[in-house]
């Protein structure tokens, strides 16, 4: 489903991915961790194609296609999602207003046909259910004054709703108090199917309690030091990235 | 040379004409209209007198002679230019203790080639009295015209007026507006301009606080595109103690269109308690946009907080890639975008019985 091969990244004049390679299959979920500054979220920006995160030599790849000349708009509507870990807040926006637009122009361009009124409030409110987030969410303005757990839940609940292929999901865990993680996580783990993969980006390996993932690789200085099953977490947890980068030198 | 206006345009040193230049309005042949019958009115309120300025001249000489030119403070040339030729107007009189919400809606009719219409309205609010008064242009013609008009609104004490403003006029339309207001006590004045279009705009908003507890809201938008100039003045003057005033204008420009903002705030010695804040934000959409902004603040008393600022930006580029990482089209972002720029400003639209309507044409002018 996404296939990624010496993938280097720069922002400005500064490089930050050094030749990352990443195979990712459909209905697996992949854990990406590693330390602060180790290029985490720069992999995710690349990955959705934030234009000021520019790709200076290798490859990515989704469903097959050469993912470079499509545009942040393009890859969405094509089933990538990257939930932020600092979403926008849009004043002036109603959330409803903004889901629908977000789902129907997916929708559409899937040549699905796209909700009308009734029906979108209909299945965005099941989705509100499966998150356990107030029907009143949806007639704030876009995460405007929202709370970062709420934000977060914003996020799933779009997770929830576009039904990506490809789903990516930066540092939701951070933020969250036990319960709202114990929320997302049930999010998160509806939303694993055959056809489906997710990529976590973490910090810690406290979400992977939760959400157990099928692989996790070790980013640091710009590439993948270590991959391996979700036992690694747990060696991580006890001994620190540091244990990693010294075996790496 | 047969354009009257020509030898009553401001010199060309004035500052306050720095940035908007009047050479353009030479380039047209405008004629002083001979139809006087410019204005359509909407909606008269019960209660509220409202007649030709002439005709109020005569039946209502108690009412005009002691306001009218009295609320204006005449410093250039399109002044006395009103002055001297204005053709027709309204006088609007609100008796005391009359509060009508409904809007009052005065429509500007469409002009002919090259005519040229000039008004002048006087508005009374008499003791505790409530008005909502909105003035439309929306020439459909594309043929050059000129409208010059100043409103003088008086609010006596208590008084509540809102004065809304919407210009979307044709690609050479040339305007030239003022409003005057003067204050008395705990009146509550509030201004709201929409300048969606017109070719070349240039409009001034002088309010004058006399009596304690005065209060003013003035709110702003513009967005000009193509090639056309829109110029806001605003002074507000405190000249007693304890009023309050705030001025909030935001500005798109696009294309090669011009905006120029010059906002001023006068705090007079002894007009102590004094809260004013003034602020103007624009985004300009292209490297070609413009914008000259310049607010000001003259202090002469102490115990006042005052506080203004100007900010020129483009469209937050986080925001525009999360919207476009949700599938959403650069189109409906920018829209988006511009909403939420203009939040503040349409939620004071809101607040009023014609501000559904407005918000609605702003919406539409935006697609």
């Amino acid at each position: 489903m996404l296939s990624i091969e010496d993938l280097n990244v720069s922002v400005g004049d500064k490089a930050i991915l050094k030749g990352l390679s990443l195979n990712v299959k459909p209905g697996e979920v992949h854990a990406i961790m590693g330390p602060n500054g180790s290029g985490k979220s720069t992999l995710t920006k690349a990955l959705a194609g934030h234009p000021s995160y520019e790709v200076t030599q290798g490859k990515m790849h989704y469903l097959g296609e050469d993912l470079m000349p499509l545009s942040p708009t393009e890859r969405a509507q094509a089933g990538i999602f990257l939930s932020f870990q600092y979403p926008v807040e849009i004043p002036g926006v109603a959330n409803i207003s903004f889901l629908k637009a977000s789902v129907n122009a997916v929708r559409k361009a899937q040549g699905k046909t796209p909700f009308d009124a009734m029906d979108f409030l209909t299945f965005i409110r099941e989705k509100c259910e499966a998150l356990g987030v107030d029907e009143g969410f949806l007639y704030r303005n876009l995460n405007e004054g929202f709370s970062g757990g709420e934000k977060k839940r914003n996020e799933i609940l779009q997770l929830l709703a576009l039904e990506p292929k490809l789903a990516i999901l930066d540092e939701t865990d951070s933020g969250l108090d036990i319960d709202a993680l114990r929320v997302i996580s049930e999010g998160i783990n509806a939303m694993r199917a055959p056809d489906r993969a997710i990529v976590l980006v973490t910090h810690y390996q406290r979400l992977l309690n939760y959400v157990e993932p099928d692989y996790i690789h070790v980013l640091a200085e710009g590439k993948i030091i270590k991959s391996g099953d979700k036992s690694l977490a747990h060696i991580l947890e006890d001994k620190g990235y540091s244990w990693l980068e010294t075996m790496e030198s | 040379m047969s354009n009257p206006l020509l030898q009553y345009l401001p010199d060309r040193h004035d500052e306050a004409w720095k940035y908007t230049k009047c050479d353009v309005l030479t380039k047209h042949d405008f004629k002083l209209a001979t139809s006087t019958d410019f204005v359509e009115i909407d909606g008269v309120p019960e209660g509220v007198l409202v007649l030709p300025l002439a005709e109020a001249f005569i039946q209502h000489e108690d009412k005009t002679k002691p306001y009218f030119g009295q609320v204006m403070q005449a410093t250039h040339g399109f002044h006395r230019f009103n002055d001297e030729l204005f053709q027709s107007g309204l006088f609007i009189y609100v008796p005391e203790g009359v509060q009508v919400t409904e809007p009052l809606t005065l429509k500007h009719t469409k002009l002919g080639i090259n005519e040229m219409h000039v008004l002048r309205h006087l508005v009374v609010a008499e003791r505790d009295s409530m008005l909502n008064l909105v003035e439309t242009y929306r020439e459909v013609s594309d043929a050059p015209a000129f409208t010059n008009v100043v409103t003088e609104i008086m609010l006596m004490s208590e008084a509540k007026v809102t004065h809304t403003k919407l210009i979307e006029s044709g690609k050479q339309a040339f305007h030239v507006g003022d409003v005057f207001v003067r204050q008395k006590q705990n009146s509550h004045f509030e201004s709201h301009s929409l300048f969606l279009s017109g070719q070349w705009v240039r409009s001034d908003t002088t309010v004058k606080l006399e009596e304690k507890g005065a209060h003013c809201l003035m709110n702003g938008i513009y967005l000009p595109s193509d090639d056309e100039h829109i110029d806001h003045h605003t002074k507000v003057e405190h000249a007693v103690a304890a009023c309050t005033s705030s001025q909030d204008y935001k500005g798109i420009i696009s294309d090669k269109a011009r905006a120029v903002f010059n906002g001023k705030v006068v705090v007079l010695e002894g007009a102590m308690q004094t809260e004013a804040k003034q602020y103007n934000k624009n985004v300009l959409l292209s490297k070609d946009a413009e914008i000259d902004t310049k607010p000001e603040l003259q202090i002469f008393a102490d115990d006042v907080v005052c506080a203004h600022g100007a900010t020129v930006g483009q469209l937050d580029e986080e925001a525009l890639f999360y919207l476009a990482s949700r599938g959403i089209d650069a189109e409906l972002a920018h829209k988006y975008l511009i909403q939420a720029f203009l939040a503040d400003n349409i939620s004071y639209l809101k607040a009023l019985d014609v501000g559904e309507a407005i918000e609605k044409c702003l919406m539409e002018h935006m697609e």
